[in-house]
């Protein structure tokens, strides 16, 4: 097509994938130690969970900004940006912060006071408290499960895309590697100290996007040459919106206008919706004015100008090194940010690169392990079968550690998702859209009842699921998916929670 | 330097507008015990 020369795909050697493993090894001692010092701590089940209440608005906002961003934020939105241009900006976390800011705003207070006034102590457990209902309460614990469990094949992609870069090794040995990284932080106990492992965590995956955007940025020869670039390649890089590609299916996020105004809604119901990052306020202290700036500075410097800076990383790969990453299955356009990593600042920036994504994929691991078999002990078996003791149900939280984590292994490895983005975005289009009504409207809305959010839960999860199959077939849009998700969830929540009546007055007043 | 650029930048002082009316609005009648 055209005769232009691209600067070839690095070559993984033996000193990338030894500083990455340096680097990869100083993060996790770090948090192995933090996790060591709170272990003891740790005694008691609701411990285990939620730690003591006490932490403070600063380590709080590291960790929810280190569980909102995952290995989709670290890697897959400059694989989106790499695989079609400016177009992929909307998808590619550009919402960043109108997502994290409205999940902080309007939940983190509440679920603060949730946990402090009743003794939540996960999400489900408040839903639960909030509708008097246990069926509401499991039904949850399973839906955030199932999402969950899809969300986290995303991180094992990311980890393993990663070695694949510095290494250069096949896939399989690059997912074992990604997963013995994890194994050794679950079970070392960095988990144990989760807000403040997360909180680490977030603070080097930010030093670590903004880094690599910027040198990025400068190594393409600044904002004017990586357009020229680009449209040397191809003009339609440069569009808003690409009309080539097609109207359906996924691309419909980047081809269409419905599918673009999708991705703010995505983005605007997405943290709402992640379990894993409305928990973060469960072991807060009680919050003042003061604590609340601070948090939100806070999550603005993880999650606004890194991420920012993530779309600009993926469109400068495509500048440096055009179309050639799109051929090297099964990674593909999830190569771009690692491979610009190590052209543009060799060994130092791909290991502070890599340390990055690995800090965000396990945070966001973590966090929603944590979640998953706080679920199933918490929400599911405790409330039915209130006698288990503490001890085995903390026995057993650890041992659905394991499962859970062995489930999107297997999977990644047995179909690993083509565009990490796009894949991870269905979980998102479902959590999003059940949870931002049976979570954040509900802490709002008085007349809200179990009928409707057990409505609203089971219409998200199937639509959600019939979608995806029709959308991966290219009946639909993806854009139209989240629609058909968020307002049919919206009409279920809204309509049916007159199918009961509302919880008793004095019920409500202790509950708003 | 392109509708891109322009775009991108627009995206950003919209989330910091955001933030600023939010915590304005969320710390409004807030009462520190």
């Amino acid at each position: 097509m055209n005769e232009l020369i691209f600067a070839p795909v690095p070559v993984p050697g033996f000193a990338y994938g030894a500083w990455a493993a340096v680097g990869l090894g100083l993060m996790l001692a770090v948090c192995f130690a933090v996790g060591f010092l709170s272990r003891k701590k740790a005694a008691t089940f609701e411990h285990f969970l939620v730690g003591h209440r006490d932490i403070g608005p600063v380590m709080t906002g590291l960790a929810l900004g280190a569980t909102w961003l995952s290995g989709w934020a670290t890697l897959g939105m400059m694989g989106v940006t790499y695989q079609v241009g400016w177009s992929g900006m909307w998808f590619a976390g550009i919402w960043t912060l109108f997502g994290i800011i409205p999940c902080l705003f309007l939940t983190g207070r509440k679920m603060q006071q949730y946990s402090a006034k009743f003794g939540a102590r996960t999400v489900p457990d408040v839903l639960g408290i909030r509708f008097q209902s246990r069926v509401v309460q499991s039904l949850a614990a399973l839906v955030m499960i199932f999402f969950t469990t899809l969300y986290a094949v995303g991180q094992f992609k990311a980890g393993a895309t990663c070695w694949h870069a510095v290494t250069g090794l096949p896939t399989f040995w690059c997912l074992l590697l990604s997963t013995v990284v994890v194994f050794i932080y679950m079970i070392v106990g960095g988990y144990t100290g989760t807000q403040w492992s997360l909180a680490i965590q977030g603070a080097v995956l930010g030093v670590a996007c903004f880094a690599l955007g910027l040198a990025a940025l400068v190594f393409v020869g600044g904002p004017a040459a990586m357009n020229l670039k680009l449209m040397a390649e191809n003009p339609s890089l440069l569009a808003l919106m690409r009309t080539d590609l097609p109207a359906t299916g996924n691309t419909q996020l980047f081809s269409h206008p419905v599918g673009i105004v999708s991705t703010f809604f995505i983005f605007l119901t997405m943290a709402v919706g992640f379990p894993h990052n409305v928990a973060r306020f469960l072991g807060m202290r009680k919050m003042t004015r003061k604590d609340m700036m601070l948090l939100t500075l806070m999550v603005f410097l993880v999650a606004g100008p890194p991420i920012f800076l993530n779309a600009i990383t993926g469109l400068c790969s495509r500048a440096h090194f055009g179309p050639q990453l799109l051929g090297l299955a099964p990674w593909k356009a999830d190569l771009a940010a690692p491979y610009l990593a190590m052209a543009a600042g060799g060994t130092f920036l791909s290991t502070l690169y890599i340390t990055g994504v690995f800090a965000a994929a396990l945070s966001t691991l973590a966090g929603m392990l944590m979640v998953m078999a706080g679920n199933v002990t918490r929400d599911i078996i405790h409330i039915w079968r209130p006698q288990t003791p503490d001890k085995v149900l903390l026995k057993l939280t650890k041992v659905l550690l394991a499962i859970f984590l062995l489930i999107p292994f297997y999977w990644t490895f047995h179909k690993p998702p083509e565009l990490l983005a796009v894949f991870m975005g269905y979980a998102s289009i479902g959590l999003g859209g059940i949870f931002i009504f049976c979570t954040a409207a509900s802490f709002y809305w008085r007349r809200a009842t179990a009928s409707g959010a057990i409505l609203c839960m089971v219409y998200g999860v199937l639509s959600t699921l019939i979608g995806a199959i029709f959308t991966a077939r290219g009946k639909i849009g993806m854009g139209t998916l989240e629609f058909i998700v968020l307002i049919g969830c919206g009409l279920c929540y809204f309509l049916g929670s007159y199918l009961q009546k509302p919880l008793p007055a004095e019920k409500l007043k202790e509950l708003f | 330097m392109g509708m891109g650029w322009f775009a991108w930048w627009m995206v950003i002082i919209a989330s910091v507008l955001l933030i600023v009316v939010g915590l304005r609005f969320t710390l409004r009648g807030w009462k520190d015990e």
